[in-house]
């Protein structure tokens, strides 16, 4: 670890002073959601987004789309802004654009990404057209698949205007050595990857090396796809969850996940519209401190 | 791919489970009363194994063919494609394999009669009721028990991805 690294790691100790996360044994309820600004420019975020990887791919199925519609309206209504897409997830930037035309076009931040290696730019106005809007906030390529290639595309949309930001993503703990070159080269505004109590490693290197580069991270897979929920839908969720306001596993997860002082944004997916606002609620209310974070990644690693 | 180990069947799943049954119910409601020529091939095929006609060959091959045809353009290129990214690809292999059915006629078989009719009662299954000649599953079981190779290859090709999808779906 660099010393510039070990200062990014200091500076976890910094920002809970600062009031992102509270002080150890005195948690402070919060009645509006928390929000984390992008360090590229301060713009501020709501830390609750919204992913649509499976749930939105619904074809062109009037109902489910529908469904969708009402997710994305429980989140807008909550006071999420993020929403997360890909061209690599079916039919799910379509199923968006459906969903914000009917809803008049909420102000919403909207991310997606480049993912085949060629043509890029064609792909990229197909997508915004599928989403219905003028420009995209922001651009990711997609797993680093040619990002090499991507970047430079992404850069000089950025720099005529017709981008605002500009990212990678993984998920799984992918390519991280890859990322953290990515990350010490290029000028990103944004990284993605997954991170939650049990896939805690970019905790080592990633999230510090992201501070100390002023990156703004968003979240994927919270739950891994589902499947960390439906390990612990069996247990009792535990009485001190209380204590940090959370009323269900997931919101103890995304809790967890919030109050990393490097994450910007989680982007949990879901089908059904109250969740989307369980989950944007989760950055409402008292927030877990060290202590408390370190009991959750305990209790559900030892449950999953 | 890189890190490739680190997948698991369920990262390639792009649909859930209520998505893929809504495609069959809206599929079946479409194309209905289809099924009732779909089910009288399946029960001519049936009765030209058993009669052991010279043209028997020829014509169950044209049957299986105009089946596979449909399923490649009615299935995957109209309805499947709306979910997954590589479905216009499984339309063109499937109608490779009616072409493959046309061209190779003496490649037909006439598997045990209770074998078909087993295949045809798949259409009872819940909830998706996938009938032969109009579902890509039961209608590539069927051609896998009446051909002999090469016309097994594509078949076989897709249960198995078939079967990995039910798996994913079944196990997320």
């Amino acid at each position: 670890m660099t010393r510039r690294e070990v200062l990014a790691v200091l500076a976890f100790g910094a920002v809970r002073a600062s009031g992102a996360l509270p002080p150890t044994g005195a948690p402070e309820a919060r009645t509006t959601p928390l929000i984390r600004k992008i360090p590229s420019t301060g713009e501020q975020l709501p830390v609750i987004g919204l992913g649509s990887w499976i749930t939105f791919n619904v074809g062109d199925d009037v109902a489910a789309r529908n469904q969708c519609t009402e997710v994305v309206r429980a989140f807008v209504s909550a006071g999420g802004r993020v929403i997360d897409s890909s061209p690599m997830y079916g039919s799910s930037q379509e199923t968006i654009g459906y969903a914000l035309g009917k809803l008049a076009h909420p102000n919403v931040f909207s991310a997606d990404k480049v993912w085949t290696s060629s043509q890029g730019a064609g792909q990229i106005e197909e997508s915004r057209r599928h989403w219905g809007v003028p420009r995209f906030d922001l651009l990711q390529v997609h797993n680093l698949l040619g990002w090499d290639d991507h970047l430079p595309l992404l850069f000089s949309m950025k720099k005529a205007g017709h981008l605002r930001y500009v990212g990678v993503t993984t998920s799984h703990g992918r390519r991280l050595e890859e990322l953290e070159q990515i990350m010490r080269k290029e000028p990103l505004d944004f990284i993605q990857l997954t991170y939650n109590p049990i896939e805690r490693e970019p905790e080592q290197r990633i999230l510090p090396l992201a501070m100390q580069r002023r990156i703004a991270v968003i979240i994927n897979r919270p739950f891994n796809q589902g499947e960390l929920l439906d390990d612990l839908a069996s247990h009792p969720l535990p009485n001190w969850a209380r204590d940090v306001d959370a009323r269900s596993w997931a919101q103890l997860i995304l809790k967890f996940i919030i109050t990393h002082p490097a994450v910007t944004c989680v982007i949990p997916a879901t089908s059904v519209p109250s969740h989307a606002r369980e989950n944007v609620d989760a950055a409402r209310g008292r927030m877990p401190d060290a202590a408390m974070r370190k009991r959750i990644a305990d209790t559900i690693a030892s449950l999953v | 791919m890189s890190e490739w180990w680190t997948y698991r069947l369920s990262d390639f799943l792009m649909f859930s489970q209520r998505t893929y049954n809504r495609l069959f119910e809206r599929y079946n409601h479409d194309v209905w009363p289809l099924h009732l020529v779909a089910i009288a091939i399946g029960v001519l095929i049936l009765w030209l194994a058993r009669s052991g006609q010279r043209v028997a060959g020829r014509v169950t091959s044209i049957l299986l063919a105009i089946s596979w045809l449909w399923i490649a353009y009615a299935f995957f290129w109209q309805r499947f494609a709306s979910i997954h990214t590589y479905a216009k690809w499984f339309a063109i292999a499937f109608a490779l394999e009616a072409i493959l059915l046309l061209a190779l006629p003496s490649a037909i078989r006439h598997p045990p009669s209770i074998v078909i009719a087993l295949i045809l009662l798949y259409a009872l299954i819940p909830p998706r009721h996938e009938t032969f000649g109009l579902a890509p599953d039961p209608t590539a079981l069927a051609t896998i028990v009446l051909t002999r190779w090469p016309l097994r290859i594509i078949p076989i090709a897709w249960c198995a991805f078939s079967a990995a999808t039910l798996l994913a779906m079944a196990t997320r």
